[in-house]
């Protein structure tokens, strides 16, 4: 699929923008180029949510590499970055802006950074570097959970993605782990939207529904369960306005299912192959499954590490899985488990919504932060108003705002048009096919005919008298959209 | 207090010894009223439960848990449905499940409706399905089990810590009338901020507090994660027992009928912990109680017998006692006259206490407007009212249920200041009083902005934008009414740089002063109805005590009366009859007489066994 010529031609503009601003005012250089370049990064998405709800573990499946150290207490305790780099390389950043590099070692997969003597209060981050492909697209960032005992680590994070002062926050987007809705998890995400253009805003945030195999303590259905669950979240109004989705995940299924190793099939062939009884009496607890003298010839050790990899769940899932010949190699256990665990419904998810969407994401975070500089140094209010002018001019923004407004339930639009309406503008997707509907193969021909078919719907909702005006306003973005969207097709 | 078809803990034959020999001497002595009360002390000590609340936070297994202990499915359980109201579980010979309604204005009991077993998740699921669930404060069941048979009841209460902010108020309204809580917070992970923060709360409600940790089953870490536990709850000073158990292996244990099963499910050890701890304080304490009735009842009957037997023997002391009986009858009397000082006391408690719970009411919402405007001030309510709402209306609940709690510990101190008018022990009725519990007040503050424009994006932004702009009503007409607002928006920029930056920060702050504004309105509209309903409630609660109190007392002026009235007829009767009555009654006298010291002794053991 194409990038649509447009979206990088905002953010030529913003950053054409950004060099105008600095000639202008050359003390402001400096921070200009660093807007800049920041936008030529790759796109930084933070991983957020309660203490426990399962961070790292999803940080670690999303690399495809156990990185990140998980444990069963609290662990996160500083904000980690995880960004793509030539070696392999751990750096600290002080409070004070001051860099050092850290030693570190990889001890059972996870890194294991030595902080030495410093005080863990005055580090503001850490950066690791790392040579592996996924992080090529996206920077990750791992938080600290928020509503941990100790409140300086809950305080740690909600700096960083919801700093009080005027810095701009400092990731693109979020993703958003919940167990459970708690009251805590919206008035979070309400704080972290809150800035002017993206108030409440479904924009730039997925919300995980984390650990998702423990939904339904251990039963087989958990993930269908889960679905469910995610489903009546995601409609649920209070959070539509602040999340564009919400997806059930199963973290530690999908770690195992990226790097499940032929050694560990075989152990749950083991498993699998020993009479119902035995197994089941095995798996009924995890104290049994490591502990319960038994003939499988699987050890306690060995046991422990099957555990240790796939949860109580996982253990189950596989072993009935292998056991009704669903899956008969390692591969195919594999990818059922990342199948199940939900990991590449995320990955879509965040490669329709934020990989699409990454250059103007990118613009939107880029105007944020100039914005704030040009206000904080209080120069004229003509560079003011040229910001403000791009920000209120791009097509690209006026979609968001109209799915924020679809969203936030203040554009009182009926029924059955919305999801249309929704899907028109970008919502699951940015690509031709995905706005219009389309199966992904979909040929110039077939899209033109859709794209005219739209565009005559939403003329005619756009200036038909009987429309109501909030449907009027917003039929008319969806015809620009559908304009753009032809040139688009036209220009192949 | 209880249902008709429900009891409560069986007694120990041995403990109703004393209460049967104390009837047998109260028939003897004539003195019907002594047995009437001998029976009701018998009954309350044989009723008497262990209320133990579970609470916690949602999704933790709490209704799996009171499942699992009850051996029946009664609460429902669901991956992703949550409990709406609080079940209550108690002994009964058949099992029977009933709403209890909510106490209504001028009623004393409360009423109950027998419904089905299938019916119970129309009540406590959430959203409730049922007609009249609004109406209903819980669920009862009563179902024949031993445990519960042995003086225990469970009260599954919603989860808190959800959305719907309602809930808990709805707990913390079971909090005061419970003896001991179970708090559940499963194996997952150790426990959170809010949740010790809900838990410091528990315990300044009720002090005997068990941490219980579902789910052990399923979580490999669950042995690190008590230990993190008691690390946090040591840090906080917490005296509080934790008790890991798994819900999957006690149903196999009641499946299979395995005892070590059950044992390694630990349920064995939950459930001995509320027989051998919770419960059995519970009955040392009913215990001490039914001992200091019968105390009582003896050192009645004692005096009148001795009195009586005085006259018998010595008819010349007879006019001495007769008048002294006179004098005792009078003051009998006094204490049932309308002016009696108990009924000052009361009436004047009453009033003060009035003022007072009003008083606190008023303190706490003048709190809770302070903070609220100062939040407003410091955002903007177009962007936080959901939030806002949200935790306004959790804060007014909160509330009125520390209020409620002011309510019911006044009122009991009440109750003890109008019984020192009596010399007698009178935790007879402060126990027993009931209060009407205080409903969640359940609606959301609203907050009608249609009138201000600027809220939300390109839309509100142009439209105000012109408006400041051009000055014009006849712009606004024009490109408000009639053409495309969505034009609107690109002619905005253009129209923005004309008129410059001013206008439009100018017009924004203008909007927020306004936002402002009528978000404080909203806010107090919403505290002063939410006020209003609190203080009117707590007054009927009120006046309920009150007529309670006054019938207690009342009734036993009444009795003390009765009392005197028959001591003074019986040594009357001595002096007219003849020597041979006399003689037979002297000795029937005697022999109770000689009775009381063992009796007492009975009484005195059962108050020391406790």
């Amino acid at each position: 699929m194409s990038e649509m010529p447009r979206r990088s031609a905002l953010l030529t503009e913003v950053l054409d923008l950004g060099q105008q601003i600095a000639r202008e005012v050359p003390s402001l250089a400096p921070e200009l180029a660093e807007i800049s370049s920041r936008a030529e990064q790759p796109l930084r998405v933070a991983i957020a949510g309660k203490v426990k709800a399962g961070k790292s573990t999803l940080l670690n499946a999303l690399v495809g590499d156990e990185l990140a150290p998980t444990d069963a207490g609290e662990c996160t305790k500083l904000v980690t970055w995880y960004q793509h780099g030539l070696v392999y390389r751990v750096e600290m950043t002080g409070r004070d802006g001051s860099t050092a590099q850290l030693p570190f070692e990889r001890e059972d997969g996870a890194i294991d950074v030595d902080l030495g003597e410093r005080d863990i209060t005055k580090i503001e981050r850490l950066t690791v570097e790392w040579p592996v492909k996924t992080l090529e697209e996206m920077t990750l960032i791992d938080t600290p959970g928020i509503a941990s005992v100790s409140t300086d680590i809950s305080a740690r994070s909600h700096s960083f993605l919801a700093p009080d002062d005027e810095k701009s926050t400092p990731s693109d987007a979020v993703i958003y782990l919940l167990r459970h809705l708690h009251a805590t998890d919206v008035s979070f995400l309400h704080s972290f939207h809150e800035d002017e253009y993206a108030q409440p805003s479904p924009i730039n945030c997925v919300a995980v529904l984390s650990r998702a195999d423990e939904v339904a303590v251990g039963r087989l259905d958990a993930m269908s369960s889960a679905a469910r669950i995610a489903r009546r979240y995601g409609d649920d109004p209070r959070l539509r306005r602040l999340v564009q989705t919400v997806i059930p995940v199963a973290g530690l299924l999908a770690q195992a299912g990226t790097g499940l190793r032929e050694l560990e099939y075989r152990r749950l062939v083991k498993l699998a192959e020993a009479s119902e009884a035995e197994t089941d009496r095995l798996m009924l607890t995890t104290d049994r499954f490591v502990n319960a003298p038994t003939d499988i010839g699987l050890d306690e050790a060995q046991r422990r590490a099957l555990l240790h990899r796939l949860g109580l769940f996982g253990v189950r899932l596989a072993v009935h899985s292998i056991r009704t010949g669903d899956v008969g190699s390692t591969a195919g256990l594999a990818s059922m488990l990342r199948v199940e665990s939900g990991i590449d419904q995320l990955r879509g998810t965040l490669f329709d919504v934020f990989g699409a969407r990454r250059d103007t994401l990118k613009a939107r975070s880029a105007l944020l932060a100039m914005q704030r500089l040009v206000a904080e140094h209080q120069t004229s209010d003509a560079l003011d108003a040229r910001i403000e002018r791009t920000i209120a001019g791009a097509h690209e923004f006026t979609e968001l705002r109209v799915l924020n407004d679809i969203r936030s339930g203040s554009l009182n639009i009926a029924g059955d048009g919305l999801a249309e309406l929704e899907r028109l503008l970008g919502a699951s997707g940015t690509q031709v096919n995905r706005r219009l509907g389309l199966p992904e193969d979909s040929g110039p021909d077939k899209q033109k005919a859709a794209v005219l078919e739209e565009l005559g719907k939403w003329r005619e909702r756009a200036e038909s008298p009987l429309s109501p005006r909030p449907m009027a306003s917003a039929a008319r973005v969806a015809v620009r959209t559908c304009e753009g969207l032809f040139a688009t097709i036209a220009a192949g | 207090m209880t249902a008709t078809s429900t009891s409560g803990g069986s007694t120990d034959t041995n403990d109703l010894q004393p209460a049967k020999a104390i009837l047998r001497l109260a028939d003897a002595a004539d003195r019907p009223d002594l047995n009437q009360r001998t029976h009701a002390a018998a009954n309350r000590f044989a009723d008497q439960t262990c209320t133990v609340a579970v609470v916690g936070e949602f999704k933790m297994g709490k209704s799996s848990m009171v499942n699992a202990i009850a051996n029946a499915p009664l609460c429902p359980v669901d991956d992703d449905v949550a409990t709406a109201k609080p079940l209550e579980i108690r002994n009964a010979d058949e099992p029977m499940v009933a709403v209890v309604y909510k106490l209504e204005e001028d009623e004393t009991k409360r009423r109950m409706r027998e419904i089905e077993f299938e019916d119970i998740p129309s009540y406590v699921s959430e959203p409730p399905t049922a007609t009249d669930a609004d109406t209903v404060a819980l669920v009862r069941v009563g179902l024949p089990r031993k445990l519960f048979a042995g003086g225990l009841a469970l009260i599954d209460t919603p989860g808190v810590g959800g959305l719907g902010s309602t809930h808990s108020a709805l707990t913390m309204s079971v909090l005061p009338s419970a003896d001991a809580v179970l708090f559940v917070s499963d194996a997952s992970q150790e426990l959170t901020a809010p949740e010790l923060d809900f838990l410091d709360v528990v315990i300044s409600m009720c002090q005997r507090v068990t941490l219980v940790m579902p789910k052990i089953d399923f979580y490999p870490q669950w042995r690190r994660i008590v230990e993190l536990n008691k690390g946090h709850l040591e840090r906080r000073g917490l005296d509080v027992p934790i008790i890991p158990v798994s819900t999957v292996l006690r149903r196999m244990a009641i499946e299979s009928n395995d005892a070590e099963l059950n044992a390694e499910s630990g349920y064995s050890e939950l459930i001995s912990h509320m027989r051998d701890t919770l419960v059995a304080n519970t009955r040392s304490s009913a215990r001490e109680e039914y001992s200091s009735s019968l105390r009582e009842i003896v050192n009645e009957l004692k005096p009148q017998l001795e009195s009586e037997l005085a006259v018998l023997s010595d008819p010349e002391e007879s006019a001495r006692q007769v008048r002294e009986l006179e004098m005792q009858k009078e003051r009998a009397q006094n204490l049932r006259n309308q002016a009696a000082r108990w009924q000052q006391s009361l009436s004047d408690g009453t009033t003060d206490l009035n003022s007072d719970v009003e008083h606190d009411l008023r303190a706490r919402f003048r709190e809770i407007v302070k903070d609220a405007e100062a939040a407003v001030e410091a955002n903007d309510p177009a962007k936080t009212w959901d939030d806002f709402s949200a935790w306004l209306s959790d804060r007014v609940n909160t509330a009125i249920v520390q209020n409620y709690t002011l309510l019911h510990q006044r009122s009991v101190e009440l109750g003890e200041r109008v019984s020192s008018h009596f010399d007698a022990d009178h935790r007879a009725i402060t126990d027993r009083l009931e209060i009407s519990d205080p409903s969640a007040f359940r609606t959301a503050p609203e907050f009608d902005d249609s009138g201000i424009a600027e809220k939300k994006g390109a839309l509100g932004n142009s439209f105000t934008l012109l408006r400041g702009g051009m000055g014009g009503m006849v712009m606004v007409g024009v490109l408000g009414a009639a053409a495309p607002i969505a034009l609107a928006a690109w002619v905005a920029p253009a129209v923005a740089g004309i008129v410059g930056r001013k206008t439009l920060k100018e017009e924004r702050d203008r909007a927020l002063t306004q936002r402002r504004l009528q978000a404080k309105q909203a806010v107090r509209k919403y505290t002063d109805e939410a006020q209003f309903v609190a203080s009117k409630e707590a007054r009927d609660a009120l006046r309920h005590v009150n007529r309670q109190l006054r019938d207690h007392f009342m009734e036993r002026a009444e009795e003390l009366s009765t009392s005197t009235s028959e001591s003074l007829a019986a040594a009357q009767q001595a002096l007219r009859s003849t020597q041979e009555s006399r003689d037979k009654r002297k000795k029937i006298v005697q022999n109770i007489l000689n009775e009381i010291p063992k009796v007492s002794a009975q009484v005195e053991a059962i108050g020391a066994a406790g």
